[in-house]
C-alpha cells in the first residue's frame, strides 16, 4: 500500500509518516518511510512517501498513491500527480475547500484535523489526530504499536514536558475513533486568506499581507508598544498572521524593518 | 500582486521567497535591496551567491544574478569584475562558504583588495543541510554534529573572521560586523561597502543573523541567541576606531 | 607568420588570436610558461587581464565570472591542477559557459611526475560530476597547440560548452616552428549573465531533469558539427592503429619506416575526443583484421573508444600497448608492431 502525506513544512508531516512505516514495521508488516528533500529546509510543501506491505519489497517512490492525505491546500499540486480512480484521499476538511481537490479519486475523506485540534487540545498535535485517524483507516494497526513508534521519535520531548505526552495520547485516541467525513463535510473555517488585510483607522494604515507572512512572530517581538497580537487569519503558509491596534502604533516601523518576508507595515493616514 | 512593502529592485514573481520562517537572510537581503534602490545602482549590480541557504536567492532579485558553487562565489565575481569594472560585484555567502572552504579565497580578495562587495551570513551553523557544526559555531553550542555540544579540543574555539581578515586586508579596504538586530546599521554598512568599491577597492560585511529553523528557537529566543553571538562577535568596524 | 617558439607559446599566441582577453591560472609544470607569457602580454597590453590566483579552483570559477560578462577568458593547467579544475568545469557544463581550458598532460596519480603522460583524457571528457557535456581537442604537436586553441575559442563561444585543449608536456616545452595564421571569422562573444538570474541547484528531480535532458539532445546534436578526426594510409589496410594527441604524429615517424609503401596500416586518430567522432572510427574500423591501440595510459583512450567498437560489432584481434605516463619513441613503435603481438 502506498501512502501519500503532504502539508506544509513545519507541520510534522515527516513525523507522522516516519511514524506511521515505524509503527507497521513493529507489526511486523514491511515498511518504507522515504522524506522528499530538496534544498529549502522550509517554504515549499512538506512531502512523504510511506509504503506498507505484507510480504517484503522495495520501494521508495511510487507513481500513484493508494492514499493520500492532504493537509495544507498549498500540497494540493503535489498530490494531485499522484492521485488516480483508485486512490483514498483524505483531507483536513478545517482548512481545505472541498472544491479544491480534484476529483478523479475513489472516495474522498474529510477529517477536521486543524479544528480538532484547537478545540480540544491545542493547535500543535493536529498531525497526531491525522495519524490516529489514518491508521486506523489503513490496516486497523494495533494502538500500541502506533504508542510505542510515537514514544520512539518524540520520547525525548515528552521528558522535558509531561503535558505534551497527554495531549499527544489525547490526540491519538482522537484520531483513532474519529469517523471520516464522508460526504457532508465541515467548513474550512480557518481557510487560508489570499487578499491582503488593511486597517484604516485612528490616522494610520497598517496593512498585513497573508500571502507573504510565514508567521515568524518576529513583529511581535519587536513592536516596543505590543500593538500586534496574531490573528485567528491563516496565511499562505497555514500559520495565523498578525494583526496591528492602529490605536496603540506609535509608528516606529520595527515591524516592516524587522519582517523578513516584507509582509507587514503601517504608514501615516 | 504589487506589494508597497518590498523594495523596487525584489522580484515580486518569486515572493513568497524559500527562506524559513523568522530567516535572517531574508532580513539581510530586505536591507540590500533597499540599499540598492536608495543608491539606484540595481543597473550595475552582478550578484553572485554561494551554495548554502544563500543559493535560494538566485532569483530573489530583479538584477542580473548568478548562483556559483560552495566556496566559489568571490573567485566567480573576481572574474565579473575584472571583465567590467563598471559593474558592481557582490558576493554573497555564509559562513560555511566563507570562512571554512572558500576561506582562502576570502583571504586573498582581500589581501590582494580585488573591489568585490563580500556579504557574509553568520548563523553558527550549515543551515541548508540541516544545522551542522560549523568553524563559528561555539564551544559548547548544539548542532547536528556535535550533539553533546562543539568540543573545543580537537573542534577549534570559534572562528572570528572579521579579526582574520583585518590581519591581511588592504588599508584601503573596508571591513565591518553588523548585527540583524540592528537594520538600520546594515544599511549604512552596506553603503560604506559600495563608497568602498567604487574607490576600486575590497570591502567585507559581516552580518550576525538568526536560524531559527536550526536553532530550533522562538523569535524570542532567536534574538536572545543573537545577543551571545554579539558578545563573543563584537559588532565593530576594522580598523578599529575608524 | 612563421615563428619558433614552444606549445605552450602556441597556446598563448592562439589565445590572442582568438581575441582572449583574460586569463587566469596558478603555477603547475608542465604549463607554467603559458600562465608566465600570458602576463608579460598583460603587461605591454592594458586591455588584457591577467591574475595569478591562490589556487586552481579559483582560477576556473574567475574565468566562469569573466565568460558570464561576455569576456573571452580561459586558464591552463596540469596534473593535480586539472582535478582541483574540475568543479569550475562542472559550473560552465551546467550554465553552458564557452569557458577554455588547456591541459598540458603529465604522470599522474598524485603529483606523479612533470614531465608527460596521457592520463588526463578520462578527467578532460569525464572529470565532472555529470555527463561530460565538454569539448575536448587533443592536440600532437606545437602547431596544433596554436591551431586547436583557436578552434577551442570558437567551438566554445558558438555552441556554448566549455572546451578543453589536451597536450602533453613534451609538446608544451618543445620549441619548434608553429606558424601563426589569422583566424578568419572568430565567433563573436557577448554578456551571458545581463539581464538574467541564472542557477545551477534545481529544487526537484523534475525540474533539473528537463533542464538537462535539453543540454543533452543540443550536445547531441552539435555533436556532428564538433567531432573530428584524421587519418592516414589506405582505408583499406588490413590493420588500424588508433592513438590520439603527440603518440599519432610518433606514430606516423614509425610508418614512414615500417610502411614506406602505405599498404598495410591506416593510422586513426579521434581530433576530438568528446564528441567523440563516432562515425569516423566506425567507417576505418570496417573490414579490419587488427585494431592497434597504443597510448600512454593504462586504456583511458582504448575506453573511450572500445564502446564504439563493440557498436560497429567489430571482429578485428584488439591489441592494446599500453605505457602509462611514459612516452613512446618511433622504435618502440617499430618493435611492437614487428612483434605482432
Amino acid at each position: 500500500m502506498n501512502i501519500l502525506i503532504a502539508g506544509e513544512g513545519g507541520q510534522g508531516i515527516q513525523t507522522i509518516a516516519e511514524t506511521l512505516a515505524y509503527a507497521a514495521f513493529l507489526s511486523g508488516l514491511d515498511s518504507s518511510y522515504l522524506p522528499s528533500f530538496g534544498v529549502e529546509q522550509r517554504g515549499t510543501p512538506s512531502v512523504a512517501y510511506v509504503t506498507i506491505s505484507g510480504e517484503k519489497s522495495f520501494g521508495y517512490h511510487f507513481k500513484f498513491a493508494d492514499i493520500a492525505v492532504i493537509l495544507r491546500e498549498r500540497a494540493i499540486p503535489k498530490v494531485s500527480e499522484l492521485v488516480n480512480p483508485r486512490t483514498t484521499v483524505i483531507f483536513d476538511s478545517s482548512t481545505i475547500d472541498r472544491s479544491k481537490i480534484p476529483s478523479h479519486f475513489k472516495e474522498l475523506l474529510g477529517i477536521p484535523a486543524t479544528r480538532l485540534a484547537q478545540e480540544k487540545i491545542q493547535p500543535k498535535v493536529f498531525n497526531v489526530v491525522v495519524l490516529g485517524a489514518m491508521s486506523k483507516l489503513i490496516f486497523d494497526l494495533d494502538k500500541k504499536y502506533l504508542w510505542q513508534a510515537l514514544e520512539h521519535y518524540l520520547g525525548k520531548k515528552f521528558l522535558k514536558n509531561e503535558l505534551l505526552r497527554d495531549q499527544n495520547t489525547l490526540a491519538l485516541d482522537l484520531g483513532y475513533e474519529f469517523i471520516f467525513e464522508r460526504h457532508d463535510y465541515s467548513k474550512p473555517i480557518y481557510k487560508t486568506k489570499t487578499s491582503k488585510i488593511v486597517d484604516d483607522s485612528e490616522g494610520k494604515i497598517s496593512t498585513v499581507y497573508p500571502t507573504l507572512c510565514k508567521g515568524c512572530k518576529i513583529c511581535l517581538l519587536k513592536c516596543p508598544v505590543k500593538a500586534i497580537s496574531m490573528s485567528t487569519d491563516i496565511g499562505f503558509f497555514g500559520n495565523p498572521v498578525p494583526k496591528i491596534d492602529n490605536k496603540k502604533c506609535i509608528l516606529c516601523h520595527n515591524c516592516s524593518t524587522f519582517c523578513p518576508d516584507t509582509a507587514i507595515m503601517v504608514e501615516k493616514s | 500582486m504589487n506589494y508597497k512593502t518590498m523594495p523596487k529592485c525584489y522580484k515580486n514573481s518569486s515572493k513568497p521567497h524559500f527562506f524559513c520562517p523568522g530567516c535572517g537572510h531574508a532580513m539581510i537581503l530586505k536591507q540590500l535591496g533597499s540599499t540598492i534602490d536608495e543608491l539606484k545602482i540595481s543597473a550595475e549590480v552582478v550578484f553572485g551567491i554561494d551554495i548554502g541557504c544563500s543559493l535560494l536567492a538566485w532569483d530573489f532579485f530583479d538584477f542580473d544574478t548568478i548562483q556559483t558553487h560552495h566556496g566559489r562565489v568571490i573567485p566567480v565575481m573576481i572574474g565579473v569584475k575584472k571583465a567590467n569594472p563598471k559593474k558592481v560585484a557582490v558576493a554573497y555567502m555564509g559562513d560555511g562558504g566563507g570562512y571554512a572552504i572558500g576561506l582562502q579565497s576570502l583571504i586573498h580578495a582581500a589581501y590582494r583588495d580585488d573591489p568585490v562587495v563580500a556579504i557574509l551570513v553568520n548563523n553558527t551553523n550549515y543551515a541548508m543541510t540541516g544545522g551542522q557544526m560549523a568553524p563559528t559555531t561555539f564551544p559548547g553550542e548544539i548542532t547536528t554534529t556535535s550533539s553533546s555540544g562543539k568540543k573545543s579540543s580537537g573542534f577549534g574555539n570559534y572562528l572570528d573572521g572579521l579579526k582574520l581578515l583585518s590581519s591581511v586586508a588592504d588599508q584601503s579596504a573596508y571591513l565591518e560586523r553588523v548585527s540583524v538586530s540592528n537594520p538600520r546599521q546594515i544599511v549604512s554598512a552596506f553603503k560604506k561597502a559600495f563608497e568602498t568599491s567604487d574607490k576600486n577597492h575590497f570591502s567585507f560585511i559581516e552580518i550576525l543573523s538568526i536560524c531559527p529553523t536550526n536553532w530550533k528557537t522562538d523569535a524570542a529566543d532567536s534574538f536572545e541567541f543573537l545577543k551571545n553571538m554579539e558578545d563573543k562577535f563584537p559588532v565593530q568596524k576594522y580598523p578599529l576606531g575608524e | 607568420m612563421k615563428k619558433f617558439i614552444s606549445g605552450n607559446d602556441a597556446a598563448v599566441q592562439g589565445a590572442l588570436a582568438s581575441g582572449a582577453q583574460a586569463m587566469y591560472g596558478y603555477p603547475i609544470t608542465p604549463s607554467t610558461e603559458i600562465l608566465q607569457i600570458w602576463s608579460e602580454e598583460a603587461d605591454k597590453n592594458d586591455r588584457l587581464i591577467f591574475l595569478q590566483t591562490e589556487d586552481e579552483t579559483t582560477a576556473g570559477f574567475a574565468v566562469n565570472g569573466s565568460v558570464l560578462m561576455g569576456v573571452k577568458a580561459f586558464t591552463a593547467t596540469s596534473g593535480p591542477g586539472t582535478v582541483l579544475m574540475q568543479d569550475g568545469l562542472s559550473m560552465a557544463e551546467n550554465l553552458r559557459l564557452p569557458t577554455v581550458t588547456i591541459v598540458m598532460q603529465r604522470g599522474g596519480p598524485s603529483t606523479g611526475q612533470v614531465n608527460y603522460s596521457q592520463q588526463e583524457l578520462n578527467l578532460a571528457v569525464f572529470g565532472g560530476n555529470g555527463e561530460g557535456l565538454r569539448i575536448v581537442y587533443s592536440a600532437g604537436t606545437p602547431q596544433e597547440m596554436y591551431d586547436f586553441t583557436l578552434e577551442a575559442f570558437d567551438s566554445a563561444w558558438r555552441y556554448k560548452f566549455p572546451t578543453l585543449v589536451l597536450g602533453d608536456g613534451y609538446i608544451g616545452k618543445q620549441k619548434t616552428e608553429v606558424e601563426l595564421k589569422h583566424p578568419l571569422n572568430p565567433y563573436q562573444n557577448s554578456s551571458l549573465l545581463a539581464g538574467k538570474n541564472l542557477r545551477n541547484c534545481y529544487s526537484s528531480e523534475e525540474q533539473f531533469y528537463e533542464y538537462l535532458s535539453k543540454n543533452i539532445l543540443d550536445f547531441e546534436e552539435k555533436s556532428s558539427l564538433i567531432a573530428r578526426s584524421e587519418s592516414i594510409g589506405p582505408k583499406n589496410a588490413p590493420e588500424l592503429i588508433v592513438a590520439h594527441g603527440s603518440v599519432f604524429f610518433v606514430i606516423r615517424e614509425a610508418l614512414k619506416v615500417i610502411d614506406p609503401k602505405s599498404k598495410k596500416y591506416q593510422l586513426f586518430r579521434p581530433v576530438t575526443l568528446r564528441p567523440f567522432p563516432k562515425q569516423d572510427l566506425k567507417v576505418a574500423a570496417r573490414g579490419k583484421k587488427k585494431i592497434w591501440f597504443f597510448e600512454s595510459s593504462y586504456g583511458q583512450l582504448y575506453h573511450l573508444v572500445s564502446a564504439e567498437l563493440d557498436a560497429a560489432s567489430v571482429s578485428a584481434k584488439i591489441i592494446k600497448v599500453f605505457k602509462p605516463a611514459y612516452r613512446f619513441l618511433p622504435e618502440d613503435i617499430a618493435d611492437s608492431l614487428k612483434g605482432g603481438k
